[in-house]
């Protein structure tokens, strides 16, 4: 559907428009990797595309896109994550540097990548997305109680790893020894709790 | 308050805002034909899986008329070489995956198994479950039918390309020849195979004669539609074809099947689809026939959630939904968006894998439906939590009273298995 003269603006348009930017801020602690946030939230307006109709119906179609783009992330990780362990794969390299993050930032999401992937997800959400615990559980799919338990021992877990990998989290990320010891080098996904 | 702690806190979305910041954002444009690109293969590949349900080694208007091993022999095929497009080749390339499986009646030395590779679409044919074998590459992504007991399979495209080329018949030697076409439509006939493929963007179902080599079109209902509506998908059971159907005047999907070879279409009422905010669903046909009833599951398309079970009953009027109670099972999808379901001794049989709280993956099997609940399933013969569980890719149902269904494991994709218990108990046979 393209917008014409006399013709109703596409809708997933208007949403690409005012969503994706914020969406891929959103996904970036989830994912651990800005590259990652970018292609899962372009993965999830895909998927819009491809079931117009019934995106069109939706009452928040920003909060189904972000599920739709952590699920996306999760499951191109676990499928990674499979790939690499039959081919025996060295870990991922470090997150891309990107101008406009700042390493303090970088820092910190570098060390939630070490994380399980549900305290990940719910420390980044709530916290570095700045959403409620309501809207979190709603996009992972979990009660608000367990959203509160991952943010419990997620905030142990992250400040027993600095503990014990001397790090701090304005340390620059990628740096040497960082994926060599830590419970979960893992970007998306690893376990759960 | 820890430092630690005293950051979270204060971080107040500035990281999520850094972030978006920073963000590149890609064209709309760009954006949009992956979707429509993702949707095409969708339904391509929805086809792809609704034509390896056809009836093992017989047509399906052969079971409709009773002709079970009164197909005349197979014309002589010319010697390998082959069709436009279409060329032999040593091995599948690594890397492939397996789009479909099918398999001469009784045990199954004859085989056919698609492959779909990076930037190659093979089929490797075997008359002696591998241990010799034809590979042949063809110039679109094919799926494979069974035309006879000992072959030749019939090979349609999946995703139709520029030219339109095929469907072809590919004999266990390895030689092709493409099926000559007439234009006009009709239903299927005693001694022709029912295939359904793609052709100008559109569903479409031909009747093939794999001994005189020529074919014709079936038509569809809802051909009239415009493109992207009409015929969604096909499935083809035992003596029943069967295509879900959008149209322009219709808020659902409704359900349209013919028992005559595709001359006569009945029809459903909208299926009655879920109506929740933030759940997108997608349906898809279990391929029944004789006196089995129509069914239709409904799966959440961000994770293959089974959703609900639409029954319909033979002479009923109306669908009669199950919502499976427990923990939900993710539904393997055949081919991307197609049915992992099938009927087996008159149950309704799922392979899918129990989907934990935290998102895991566990007790990968086989499920049966009882009632409004799921189960212990038969456990699958490979794959782990850490897979993405094993795909339903071929099932053969030969009117013999002993259907029986094919897995692959993409961990491990030169290894089919095979069961004739339902799930119940399973073999190995090589893949390529």
């Amino acid at each position: 559907m393209k917008g014409g003269p006399g013709s109703a603006p596409d809708p997933i348009r208007t949403c690409f428009d005012a969503c994706y930017r914020r969406l891929v801020g959103q996904l970036y602690g989830v994912c651990g990797d800005l590259g990652e946030a970018e292609e899962a939230v372009a993965e999830a307006f895909a998927r819009a595309v491809d079931r117009r109709r019934a995106f069109e119906r939706l009452d928040n179609p920003e909060a189904w896109l972000r599920t739709v783009a952590v699920n996306v992330a999760r499951s191109r990780h676990r499928r990674r994550e499979l790939g690499d362990r039959i081919l025996r794969r060295t870990p991922p390299p470090p997150a891309e540097h990107r101008d406009g993050l700042s390493d303090d930032r970088m820092a910190l999401v570098a060390a939630l990548r070490r994380l399980p992937a549900g305290q990940r997800e719910a420390l980044a959400l709530h916290y570095l997305a700045d959403l409620p615990v309501r809207e979190v559980a709603a996009t992972l799919g979990v009660a608000e109680g367990t959203v509160k338990a991952r943010l419990s021992r997620g905030r142990a877990a992250l400040g027993a790893l600095l503990d014990a990998s001397g790090h701090d989290p304005g340390d620059r990320p990628g740096t040497p020894g960082e994926n060599e010891n830590g419970p979960q080098s893992d970007a998306v996904g690893g376990t759960h709790v | 308050m820890s430092d630690l702690d005293a950051r979270l806190a204060d971080d107040g979305g500035a990281t999520a805002s850094e972030a978006a910041r920073a963000a590149r954002v890609p064209s709309f444009d760009a954006v949009r034909a992956r979707g429509d690109r993702r949707r095409i293969r969708r339904r391509a590949a929805a086809l792809g899986a609704a034509a390896l349900v056809v009836a093992g080694a017989v047509g399906v208007a052969q079971l409709l008329s009773g002709t079970i091993g009164a197909m005349p022999p197979p014309a002589q095929m010319p010697a390998p070489g082959h069709a436009d497009g279409v060329r032999a080749v040593r091995t599948v390339p690594d890397g492939s995956w397996v789009r479909s499986v099918a398999a001469g009646a009784g045990a199954p030395s004859t085989l056919a198994v698609a492959w779909q590779g990076r930037s190659a679409m093979v089929v490797a044919v075997t008359a002696d479950e591998f241990e010799s074998r034809a590979v042949v590459a063809f110039p679109t992504t094919v799926d494979v039918t069974a035309a006879g007991d000992d072959g030749p399979f019939v090979v349609s495209p999946a995703f139709a390309d520029d030219e339109g080329r095929g469907p072809w018949l590919l004999e266990v030697d390895g030689s092709v020849r493409e099926v000559g076409l007439a234009d006009e439509p009709g239903p299927a006939e005693a001694g022709e195979v029912a295939v359904a493929g793609v052709a100008d963007g559109r569903q479409v179902l031909w009747a093939v004669d794999p001994g005189a080599g020529v074919g014709h079109p079936v038509s569809l209902p809802g051909e009239d539609e415009p493109l992207g509506l009409g015929a969604q998908s096909v499935a083809i059971g035992e003596g029943r074809i069967s295509a879900l159907v959008r149209s322009a005047d219709s808020a659902g999907t409704r359900y349209a099947w013919s028992e005559d070879g595709g001359g006569e279409w009945s029809w459903t009422p909208a299926v009655p689809e879920t109506v929740e905010a933030g759940v997108l669903t997608s349906l898809s046909m279990v391929p029944t026939g004789g006196s089995e009833p129509l069914v239709v599951l409904e799966t959440d398309v961000v994770d293959n959630r089974l959703l609900s079970v639409h029954r319909w009953e033979p002479g009923g009027t109306t669908w009669a939904t199950v919502d499976p109670v427990g923990d939900p099972v993710t539904v393997y999808p055949a081919a991307a968006n197609a049915s992992a379901g099938f009927v087996w001794e008159g149950e309704l049989r799922i392979q899918g894998s129990r989907l934990g709280p935290d998102g895991t993956e566990t007790e990968t099997g086989v499920y049966v439906l009882d009632g409004d609940s799921l189960g212990r399933p038969h456990r699958s013969p490979t794959g782990s939590a850490d897979s993405v569980g094993p795909r339903v890719v071929g099932f053969e149902d030969p009117g013999s009273g002993m259907p029986a269904v094919w897995l692959v494991d993409d961990t491990h994709p030169a290894t089919l298995w095979r069961s004739m218990f339902g799930g119940g108990g399973w073999g190995s046979w090589p893949a390529r």
